[in-house]
């Protein structure tokens, strides 16, 4: 769960609780959750407090269509790939302009 | 995914910013779930209609949305914050806004349904029709109960097929004849509706495809299939039951499973006002409830969520009058789910019926939940 107003993780038990993702490019398995989570994503862009990209396993309906709307670059891993190699606060770089979208940790 | 020359060109603007960004919505659902083509749906539900769920950004998205975009199908919308006949503590700020969303929703031209469950309200088009459902409990209970057709779609994409008329053929819409691979066998009995929503609750956690297969329950009853429905609903993305049991892997939900999301929904030992519904009561639950507490009154402020459209249904048979005196109070058009009637400042903790009802209260609320079923409920808390 995230404050939308200032894009803060507010849920305690998530392992990035009290961080924001403003400018973040954020690397997750996949959503879950209710079906309004669509608007939450367009309300951070809104808000100025959304992620520069997405960048999942699988994307899914929720994601997809908020991101579409908040104009927000969402990147599918080929199947197979881990994300939990991934640490928190490494540098990375998206780009989406193509078909095929690089990102570079 | 292919699209036709007049989706193409309304995609690229030429029928207006409205229709370009709802076939934006669905290039990206369609491509996330590897559609090949948009097929066109008979029925729209959309949720994102409660203020508290979408907020001022929200609004703001609809309001200029609702500039140009108009349904092309029949539309249906989810509850509302609360009954504009009984505003109570509602602060007039949540009021207006809440008057901002209904107008922009009508202007778009939906039916002003503010129901969760359309598909006790509403005459359904025939079996295997493809429609585009947000509300999750009205996509699951549609899927396995009525033998229609939806994804488990998103506040945004249902609204992009209810102004373009299609949705992506993929996932359910495309593949509904094929069968589930997970069986969750249950192995002891049922003893209420609550243990319905738990198995739910289960079910979503446990099972990542879009449907799942069933075994050790017998055919669930509306008010069951309903519990079902909304527990799947909250906790996962699965969108379709079978009671078959005929898929290979299995996975058990037993005694200690039950008890196990019972202890993670229930964060309370008792409550201070009692909410039912999520989903929305409809005949049956108001008939069983009316039987229970006949001749007796609630000893807790009770809180009935439902349509007004059942309301009238069941005002007609002496129903809703029977409830009230009582001391029941019906909620109308609203429903649990981010209630504004149920605030941190007033209450510690509330009685509830439902699994969804319990997640939400608890998440979004933050209030705790004493989760009790129909029965229990009448019992404890009426003389």
């Amino acid at each position: 769960m995230i404050e939308l107003k200032s894009g803060i993780i507010t849920d305690e038990r998530h392992e990035l609780y009290g961080q924001s993702v403003r400018d973040a490019i954020l690397i997750f398995p996949y959503a879950i959750g209710s079906s309004v989570g669509a608007y939450a994503i367009y309300s951070l862009k809104d808000n100025n407090q959304a992620p520069k990209a997405m960048v999942c396993s699988k994307a899914d309906i929720t994601t997809a269509s908020g991101c579409a709307i908040a104009m927000i670059p969402v990147v599918e891993l080929p199947a197979g790939a881990k994300v939990a190699t991934v640490d928190s606060g490494a540098i990375a770089t998206v780009d989406a302009t193509t078909e095929w979208a690089t990102v570079k940790i | 995914m292919l699209l036709t020359k007049p989706e193409t060109d309304a995609l690229d603007g030429k029928q207006g910013e409205a229709l370009a960004s709802a076939y934006r919505i669905l290039v990206a659902i369609g491509e996330a779930t590897n559609a090949e083509k948009l097929v066109p749906i008979k029925w729209a539900h959309i949720s994102g209609v409660n203020y508290n769920t979408i907020g001022d950004s929200g609004l703001k998205f609809l309001e200029k949305f609702a500039r140009e975009a108009r349904t092309t199908v029949k539309t249906t919308i989810n509850p509302m914050g609360y009954d504009r006949s009984k505003p109570g503590h509602i602060p007039s700020e949540f009021r207006e806004k809440q008057a901002g969303i209904v107008a922009a929703y009508e202007k778009i031209g939906v039916l002003p349904s503010f129901t969760c469950t359309p598909y006790e309200v509403f005459e359904l088009p025939e079996k295997g029709s493809a429609v585009s459902f947000a509300e999750s409990n009205a996509a699951v209970f549609s899927n396995s109960m009525m033998g229609l057709r939806t994804n488990k779609e998103s506040a945004l994409s249902a609204l992009a097929s209810a102004v373009t008329g299609k949705a992506p053929l993929s996932d359910i819409r495309a593949r509904a004849s094929e069968k589930p691979t997970t069986t969750i066998a249950t192995d002891f009995e049922f003893t209420s509706e609550l243990d319905f929503g738990l198995l739910g609750y289960f079910v979503g956690k446990e099972v990542k495809d879009s449907s799942v297969s069933l075994s050790g329950i017998s055919k669930p009853s509306m008010m069951e299939a309903k519990a079902l429905s909304g527990g799947m609903g909250t906790s996962g993305s699965c969108a379709m039951f079978t009671l078959d049991g005929e898929a290979g892997e299995k996975s058990s939900f037993g005694k200690k499973e039950a008890q196990d999301i019972r202890d993670e929904l229930n964060t309370a030992e008792d409550g201070d006002v009692i909410t039912l519904g999520s989903p929305q009561f409809g005949m049956n639950e108001l008939e069983l409830l009316s039987n229970l507490v006949e001749g007796k009154k609630f000893t807790k402020r009770c809180m009935i969520f439902c349509s007004k459209a059942i309301h009238n249904q069941a005002t007609k048979v002496g129903l809703t009058g029977e409830l009230e005196k009582s001391g029941a109070e019906f909620m109308c058009d609203s429903c649990t789910c981010l209630t504004p009637y149920v605030t941190k400042d007033e209450y510690d903790s509330v009685v509830a019926n439902s699994v969804k009802g319990a997640y939400y209260l608890n998440h979004s609320n933050k209030v705790g939940v004493a989760l009790k079923d129909i029965r229990t409920i009448a019992r404890e808390y009426t003389t």
